[in-house]
């Protein structure tokens, strides 16, 4: 008896955590929705005023290097954290938007994951880019404010991403534990 | 008494000229573009203009970026009939337009070079009306010497090379450099050229191209905050022409902000009118209602200014003007294109209207 009143409690926790991870999720991603949204629309403005030859995958680089990659353990796919090239908040806008991207906004629940994960690479290069490094560059030196004002806003949208991903493999881990509990008070 | 004679010369293509100018998209059209819910629905609308023959074979559903490319050649379709069929004066005057162009091919040349992109890629992407014979060998060079040595010497564009020369390595910066110097000599021999042509040639381009170098020198100036091109570079890429030289660009060279900027600009009448309402950091306005950002400003200016160009006949002034109203018009559609594709309704009607 008592067992099922445990499992019982551990459905009821578990499912109080699925939904606060689904209240996060859904707000983060309308967040997110939001500022891809402004940063495209950015774009659009950036091309207009330039010239649409001018601001386009012509000029790309052919070294072209990421920015910002995601750390995944490879023991258990979790996303860990972002590892960022160059220090984002240089890109973010004008007032420093950006969510922090060092360690310490790793919350409580992404550290428990990651303890779990003996593999997981945490490195983190925030050191400050050369001129060259910057993708703004390919367009040239004189680009209008918009698409520095789109960048920032693609750059900033990195860490909403990296969080959705982890409440989505922790929504999936919560509803694997709501299953097995409720297999065992059927059992 | 050259009025006389300039229809023996140059009143077929400026028939043809007014012509095209009929064509370009009025308002009722532009009502009907903006109602479409799809970029299949905009292509349909398109079918009624000149851009038809052009998008008729595209495949469905078609990108922003190939409407823009498929408009693009028909201006070219049609500015390339007005250059086949041209004579003196004519077929010098629209030489000269093409300059442009060129600069802009050579600095995509140059720039994809540094970046290690493949050079018959990049040859594709050149813009039509700039292309010369040896633009192909522009990938060589990585000095501006080697370029000039080796490539411009024969270009059109190489006498506006002598400001470039100082220049050494070709780096972001100096590209930016080369890419604004060239345009401000070319801008500079095209008025002088202009003022040579005489009336009523003359007054009507000037009016453009002043308006044109202060636009120049705004952007310039804007676009330079926050970047590592220093403020004595900056004055040395304004165009020594228009309203604001040599007053006001010697003070836009030392400003920080875009608040400086507006204090210039308001103690000039024209432009004092201009940005009455204007938000200096609005994003987009336009007929949409919102409210006007200064690079609005300068599209509804320009249009002004190239429509005035047709209320007078016999001059050369209408190639260059229908020319930029084409490119508006372009411009306008490509916005109408991406609003509908980003689904931002609300900001659909933000284009400069023409007619």
């Amino acid at each position: 008896m008592s067992e099922h009143r445990t499992d019982r409690q551990n459905i009821d926790d578990f499912m109080l955590e699925l939904f606060d991870n689904i209240a996060e999720y859904r707000s983060i991603r309308e967040e997110s929705s939001a500022a891809l949204r402004q940063a495209f629309f950015d774009l659009a403005l950036a091309k207009r005023s330039a010239g649409y030859r001018w601001i386009s995958p012509d000029l790309y680089s052919a070294n072209a290097q990421a920015i910002a990659t995601v750390a995944v353990c490879e023991n258990s796919c979790e996303v860990v954290g972002g590892i960022y090239r160059r220090d984002i908040r240089e890109i973010a806008g004008p007032d420093g938007s950006s969510s922090d991207c060092s360690d310490d906004a790793v919350d409580s629940e992404k550290d428990a994951l990651s303890k779990r994960c003996s593999n997981s690479q945490k490195s983190k290069a925030k050191k400050k880019c050369k001129a060259s490094d910057n993708p703004l560059l390919w367009f040239g030196m004189l680009v209008p404010p918009k698409l520095k004002e789109a960048q920032g806003g693609f750059a900033a949208s990195l860490d909403h991403f990296i969080r959705l991903a982890q409440l989505k493999r922790s929504m999936q881990l919560k509803q694997d534990a709501i299953k097995q509990s409720l297999e065992a008070v059927d059992a | 008494m050259k009025e006389i004679y300039f229809n023996a010369d140059a009143g077929y293509l400026e028939g043809v000229v007014r012509g095209y100018r009929d064509g370009l998209i009025t308002k009722p059209q532009y009502s009907n573009l903006t109602q479409c819910e799809t970029m299949d629905d905009l292509k349909l609308q398109l079918a009624t203009t000149d851009y038809a023959p052009f998008l008729q074979n595209e495949p469905s559903p078609i990108s922003t970026s190939t409407l823009s490319a498929r408009c693009t050649d028909a201006l070219v379709a049609e500015f390339q009939y007005l250059q086949q069929n041209s004579a003196e004066p004519i077929s010098k005057f629209l030489e000269y337009i093409t300059y442009g162009y060129m600069i802009d091919n050579v600095v995509l040349l140059i720039t994809g070079t540094l970046h290690e992109r493949d050079t018959h890629d990049l040859l594709e992407k050149c813009h039509p009306l700039g292309f010369f014979d040896t633009m192909p060998a522009l990938c060589v060079a990585t000095t501006v010497q080697d370029l000039y040595n080796t490539v411009m010497v024969d270009s059109p564009l190489a006498g506006y090379f002598r400001e470039c020369l100082s220049a050494e390595d070709l780096n972001e910066l100096n590209i930016e450099i080369i890419r604004n110097t060239l345009y401000k000599a070319y801008l500079e021999d095209f008025y002088n050229y202009c003022m040579a042509c005489g009336e009523p040639t003359a007054s009507i381009m000037s009016e453009i191209l002043n308006f044109e170098s202060d636009r120049r020198t705004v952007n310039i100036t804007i676009n330079s905050f926050g970047t590592e091109l220093s403020k004595d570079d900056r004055s040395k890429l304004y165009p020594r022409l228009g309203n604001m030289y040599p007053e006001a660009q010697t003070r836009l060279a030392r400003v920080d902000d875009m608040d400086q900027v507006k204090a210039i600009l308001e103690q000039y009448s024209e432009y004092k009118t201009m940005l009455l309402g204007v938000n200096l950091n609005a994003s987009s306005g336009g007929v949409g209602g919102n409210e006007l950002s200064l690079e609005d400003r300068f599209f509804i200016k320009e249009v002004d200014l190239n429509k005035e160009a047709f209320e007078q006949q016999f001059h050369l002034g209408v190639f260059y003007a229908w020319l930029r109203l084409k490119e508006q018009e372009i411009r306008n559609i490509v916005w109408v294109a991406e609003c509908i594709s980003q689904q931002q309704k609300d900001k659909i009607n933000n284009y400069t209207p023409i007619y």
